[in-house]
């Protein structure tokens, strides 16, 4: 009777080349470094947003004029050496102003961003973790909230709470987090069943041990994206509404704000406008091509992207 | 405020939380009841002729009726455009995965999602009808008059439908399903048309609800750029105006526009996709 | 002499991919004659499903290819894509493996089924549709009329199965290339299906090139067999001659792998229960109705013992295993571990009673944190119970990894560098790392190759000698279970319908589905697989009170279509008076 294997499998080189389609576990994070590196477009964005931060920075200062400093012998100048990016209609210093604004823009749709990330996970992680009944209400609620036309709402309410960061913070926020919310209890939702939660669960593992060594590390993929995605629709919307009158007041300078200025003097005075709307599209792009990097990095099947 | 009544809410349910949602905002629950009798004064000072203060007074329906039509027109040209360029961008750039014609819509889509609407707007408008006088720049009527207007409307979604139309192909082409229809021998065509699209656009289906909503809503701006005399417009100067019943009325109605919207993009869906329609709950 | 209708020469396929390139198919040369069933053997990753997809021309567009493929005269490779497409379905044609995703779920299985027809055969709609529905007949699905027009999440997977082998040979194709038709399926329902495969072969006389990993379905539907090892055919030749004698050290490892299993030492003496499970039962409700999954099942297990549980998909064997694991809590019955009742051992603050019993779960992949060094993984368990540290915990890593066969250095690796049987062994280590006295083992070998799954094997028995562990095995792998398990418990729809040593069981089941799922099992000897007996198409109505006369002392029969409370799929309930597997009679599920 055979107890021990007589030919010995170890000498012989496995044939699989490549893993069965099933057998697929999440990317390690070495591999998703590495293909977040590989992927150009990521490259292009952060190449983007690199200079874009940097003089947001430092802007302002290399600029000898004040955001706000008249100049009413030089309104509406184009572009020159004087006035790197011309003036308004106020004779103020465009270059100026668009660092500045960039200030206001992105500090706000960094923060809306991370408002979201904090309010989704807490509200994703307890209805994932929980299930059952808690998780329909909890989603439930937040169903209903994503239903509400949600650029609609941003108007409104900023209507109501008066114009300044704060109301624009709650109001660009408070419906943005469902999706966070969503993804978080997703991922959560998915990972609770694996079998390493299971196995962790067996060994007498703790919920904290649970949560932080197992579950949301595990989790970080589509949160990353979804972060990663939700600033350039908050900076979108701050836009959008500077650029209604809301939001934003003159004289401060918030790209939205200079847009709508700009707007009426396009025949003219296109440079008005056209700065602004320049160094917002390219914002936004290099965040949504850093997502795309992103989402290749994370992806779970072996097929690459845009790579 | 205390004029508005609890019966014109619609049967919905979801209407009525929706309207319970809007009117806590409108009403704030902070704000003492002196200050809502405030606003009712406001809004005597603050409307133009002709308005009404209740809704639904005939006034603020008479504006719909009149601007609405327009309005709808702009939106539907630009969906009905989004939908089949970004259908047909999409596939293009599935088939001819990581080739040129894939790059050139990823360039393109990129543009279309990161550019803001009303930005590019004013960039067709000077481009196209002030330095090259090729297109009327602004107002309503003609057809040439809405080319450029629905084209700054549809950019955006137009860029989603085509992402999301190649990754639904992309995804959906992997599929032993579609292998085995090549195995039978069916031509690209069919297979194309028959297996590989009507299982790629279900999450397509699934995000044209919400898009005619921002359709719809996306038009303020565009509207107020080219000088369209549609309902945007009038929303925009309501919320500048802080002309309360306006805006109300306003957001009611768009609201009800989307939740038909909605609904009828679901029934299609439960048509499209045979599983739902018995597996309803399980979703 | 007749010609071949297949002939492959030279065939040579590679793969570029992130810089590398991989050669996946070398000097690959064949050759299938009319109305011949040849087989190609392998385990996972050899290049035989590349093959079955090369020779209708359906590999993606990144792989080249060198050689000839002559079919009926004709070079497959240089034909023009339209020509070669008019000769899939047509006079080649393709069995995929898994049924579920073989067919859209978007569109009704009468246009999936003739669709291919009416496209060769310029056949209209409706004389298409009548020729559907005697195919449907023809692969033994009741009601073709209705079923015409249903869309495939109504059937049950052997049911999809039987429409794809419809949907391949409604063209009257002369070569048929199925590609592991069966493995997919449950042991009792791929009988079944191979049963129809060999009738049909047998009827339309087309030729059948039937790829799988399993010998025995081999020894059971083909007169030749090629055996293929990392893209190169090693073994060829009359499946009598290549099964009996084999020439290659591959072939033959692949047998002995089958033929013969490390046996399990015999139990020691010793009646101590270690874990003693006390009608059970687990129900769920859904939406309304309630769900079984574990219905009143009662058994125990002595220190020094393996039980192995028995059954098909949903059977509620998992279940079992869960809950006697503390994973769920019972609707009703109770479990006693050590003498102590399971349930308020978990509710305990003090949770070192975890430390005697342990899991191993199904898909090894899925088991082990892939953020985590596997260091990390296998101090897990000891972390959690703080029971070393430091340095002593390193060298108890060290000789964990030992035990179950690894090398020190994979310490550092992450899970996703690891194959399959590797992982399976890093599950198998981590669940030893508290020494238990009870191990829980759910499908282990699920999902590897068979050799694989004959090195956990041997591992198992080796640390069942060395450790005194005891098992308890859920697998539906019967032959596996024979030599590992002392005693041997059947499940079918939550209920234990058997229970007793595995020798016993195996020679003499007494429960008709027992019976069933034994003669199920495929070895891979030819004489003995051949000798069954023919497929009858004829539907017969259940005998199923008949044929239960006089069976199981132990169990009644309540497992009659009438009692059946709870039935898992629409499919099923919609059949149900085919409930009853029983093999002499053959009816269509």
């Amino acid at each position: 009777m055979l107890t021990e294997q007589t030919y010995d499998w170890e000498t012989l080189p496995h044939p699989s080349l490549h893993h069965c389609k099933q057998d697929l576990p999440p990317l390690s994070k070495w591999q998703m470094w590495h293909r977040f590196w590989n992927c150009t477009l990521s490259k292009y964005g952060i190449f983007i947003l690199l200079p874009i931060l940097l003089f947001t920075a430092i802007g302002p200062s290399l600029s000898e004029y004040p955001y706000d400093a008249l100049h009413l012998t030089h309104i509406n100048q184009p572009p020159s050496s004087q006035f790197w990016f011309g003036t308004d209609d106020l004779g103020r210093d465009i270059f100026t102003r668009i660092w500045y604004g960039a200030r206001i823009s992105l500090s706000v749709g960094i923060l809306a961003a991370l408002i979201d990330l904090g309010i989704g996970l807490i509200w994703g992680g307890a209805a994932g973790l929980a299930g059952g009944r808690f998780d329909e209400i909890l989603m439930r609620f937040a169903d209903i909230l994503y239903s509400l036309p949600h650029l609609l709402v941003i108007i409104l309410l900023t209507v109501l709470l008066g114009s300044g960061m704060i109301p624009l913070l709650i109001a660009i926020t408070i419906t943005g987090w469902v999706t966070m919310a969503r993804i978080v209890r997703g991922q959560v939702k998915l990972l609770k069943q694996m079998d390493f939660v299971l196995a962790a669960k067996a060994f007498g593992a703790s919920q904290s041990r649970l949560l932080f060594v197992h579950l949301l590390p595990n989790a970080m993929g589509p949160i990353l994206i979804t972060l990663t995605l939700t600033i350039p629709s908050a900076i979108f919307a701050e836009t959008f509404l500077s650029f209604l009158g809301l939001g934003i007041q003159a004289p401060q300078a918030s790209w939205g704000t200079m847009a709508n200025e700009g707007l009426p003097a396009l025949e003219y005075f296109p440079w008005r406008i056209f700065f602004p709307g320049f160094f917002m599209s390219m914002t936004l792009l290099s965040f949504h091509l850093i997502g795309e990097g992103l989402k290749s990095a994370f992806d779970q099947s072996q097929d690459q992207g845009y790579a | 405020m205390k004029l508005i009544p609890g019966d014109p809410f619609s049967e919905e349910q979801s209407m009525r939380n929706d309207m319970l949602d809007m009117l806590k905002h409108q009403h704030g629950l902070d704000r003492p009841i002196l200050y809502q009798y405030f606003d009712y004064l406001d809004q005597l000072l603050h409307l133009k002729l002709g308005y009404s203060l209740k809704y639904p007074g005939r006034s603020v329906n008479q504006i719909i009726y009149d601007s609405f039509p327009i309005s709808a027109q702009l939106g539907l040209q630009a969906f009905i455009f989004a939908l089949i360029f970004g259908v047909a961008f999409g596939t293009i750039a599935a088939l001819k995965s990581h080739l040129w014609q894939d790059r050139l819509v990823l360039i393109l889509t990129s543009a279309g999602i990161s550019i803001p609407g009303f930005i590019l707007a004013a960039l067709l408008q000077y481009c196209l009808a002030i330095y090259l006088p090729l297109f009327p720049l602004a107002r309503w009527g003609t057809f040439s008059q809405s080319i450029l207007p629905s084209i700054a409307l549809a950019a955006a979604p137009l860029a989603f439908i085509a992402r999301m139309t190649r990754s639904g192909l992309l995804d959906t082409m992997q599929k032993d399903y579609i292998k085995m229809a090549k195995a039978k021998g069916l031509p690209p065509h069919k297979w194309l048309r028959k297996h590989a699209l009507r299982n790629a656009l279900l999450p397509v289906l699934s995000y044209l609800g919400p898009l005619l909503a921002n359709v719809l809503v996306g038009s303020f701006i565009i509207e107020k750029i080219f000088s369209i005399p549609g309902l945007g417009q009038w929303f925009v100067n309501s919320v500048s105006n802080r002309d309360y019943s306006l805006i109300m009325g306003l957001t009611l109605f768009y609201s009800v526009i989307l939740l038909s919207a909605v609904f009828i993009i679901d029934l299609l869906y439960a048509v499209w996709d045979p599983r739902i329609r018995i597996v309803h709950e399980d979703s | 002499m007749t010609l071949p209708l297949l002939e492959v020469k030279n065939l040579n396929l590679s793969l570029s991919k992130e810089g590398h390139s991989y050669h996946i198919l070398r000097d690959i040369s064949f050759a299938i004659n009319p109305g011949e069933i040849v087989g190609l053997v392998g385990e996972s990753g050899c290049g035989k499903s590349m093959t079955a997809s090369a020779i209708p021309g359906l590999l993606p567009p990144s792989k080249t290819i060198s050689g000839r493929i002559d079919f009926e005269g004709e070079n497959l490779l240089q034909l023009s894509p339209r020509r070669l497409a008019s000769m899939r379905g047509n006079r080649i044609s393709l069995i995929l493996q898994d049924p579920s995703l073989s067919l859209n779920p978007l569109m009704t299985i009468g246009q999936q089924l003739t669709e291919g027809l009416r496209y060769h055969k310029k056949i209209d709609k409706k004389k298409a549709t009548k020729i559907g529905i005697e195919w449907l007949t023809r692969v033994g699905i009741s009601d073709p009329e209705v079923r015409m027009k249903q869309y495939p999440h109504e059937f049950s997977g052997g049911m999809k199965q039987r429409i794809l082998i419809a949907a391949a040979l409604i063209c009257k194709p002369s070569l048929v290339i199925a590609d592991e038709p069966t493995t997919a399926l449950d042991a009792t329902i791929q009988e079944q299906i191979l049963n129809l495969l060999q009738y049909l072969q047998d009827e339309e006389r087309m030729s059948l090139l039937l790829i799988t990993h399993d010998l025995g379905v081999v020894a059971r539907l083909c007169q030749r067999v090629m055996v293929m090892y990392a893209g190169q055919l090693v073994e060829m030749g009359p499946v009598d001659q290549v099964l009996k004698s084999p020439q290659h050290p591959y072939t033959q490892a692949l047998l002995q792998s089958r033929n013969s299993l490390a046996n399990i030492q015999s139990a020691p003496l010793t009646s101590v229960p270690l874990l003693d499970v006390r009608q059970i039962s687990r129900h769920y409700s859904l939406k309304g109705s309630r769900i079984c999954a574990v219905d009143n099942v009662s058994f125990r297990i002595n220190r020094g013992e393996v039980l192995g549980i028995g059954g098909e998909s949903g059977c509620g064997k998992t279940t079992v295993g869960k809950l006697c694991m503390g994973l769920e809590s019972p609707t009703s019955g109770s479990i006693y571990f050590n003498g102590t009742d399971l349930f308020s051992l978990l509710r305990q603050k003090n949770q070192s009673w975890r430390r005697n019993l342990q899991m191993i779960f199904q898909h090894p992949a899925g088991s082990l944190n892939p953020c985590l060094t596997i260091e990390k993984i296998l101090a897990e368990p000891l972390i959690i119970h703080g029971t070393a540290k430091g340095e002593r915990l390193h060298k108890h890593l060290i000789d964990l990894l030992a035990q179950v066969g690894l090398p020190e250095h994979f310490l550092k690796r992450m899970p996703h560098e690891l194959s399959g049987g590797q992982k399976q062994r890093i599950a198998i280590a981590r669940a030893l790392a508290m020494e238990p006295e009870l191990l829980i083992c759910d499908e282990p070998f699920a999902g590897l190759d068979v050799s694989v799954q004959a090195q956990i094997v041997n591992l198992l028995a080796k640390l069942h000698a060395r450790l005194n562990l005891s098992y308890l095995i859920i697998s539906h792998d019967l032959l596996i279970l024979r030599y590992l398990a002392h005693r041997l418990a059947i499940m079918y729809l939550g209920q234990m319908i058997e229970y007793g040593t595995s020798g016993d069981i195996y020679e003499n089941p007494l429960h008709p589905y027992t019976q069933a799922l034994i003669s199920a099992v495929l070895l891979p000897v030819p004489e003995l697989e051949k000798r069954r007996p023919p497929y009858s198409n004829k539907r017969r109505s259940s005998e199923s009170d008949q044929s239960c006369k006089g069976m199981s002392l132990l169990f009644t029969m309540s497992l009659c279509a009438k009692n059946m409370r709870g039935s898992q799929t629409q499919a099923e309930r919609s059949q149900t008076s085919s409930l009853c597997r029983l093999p002499s009679l053959r009816v269509t599920i």
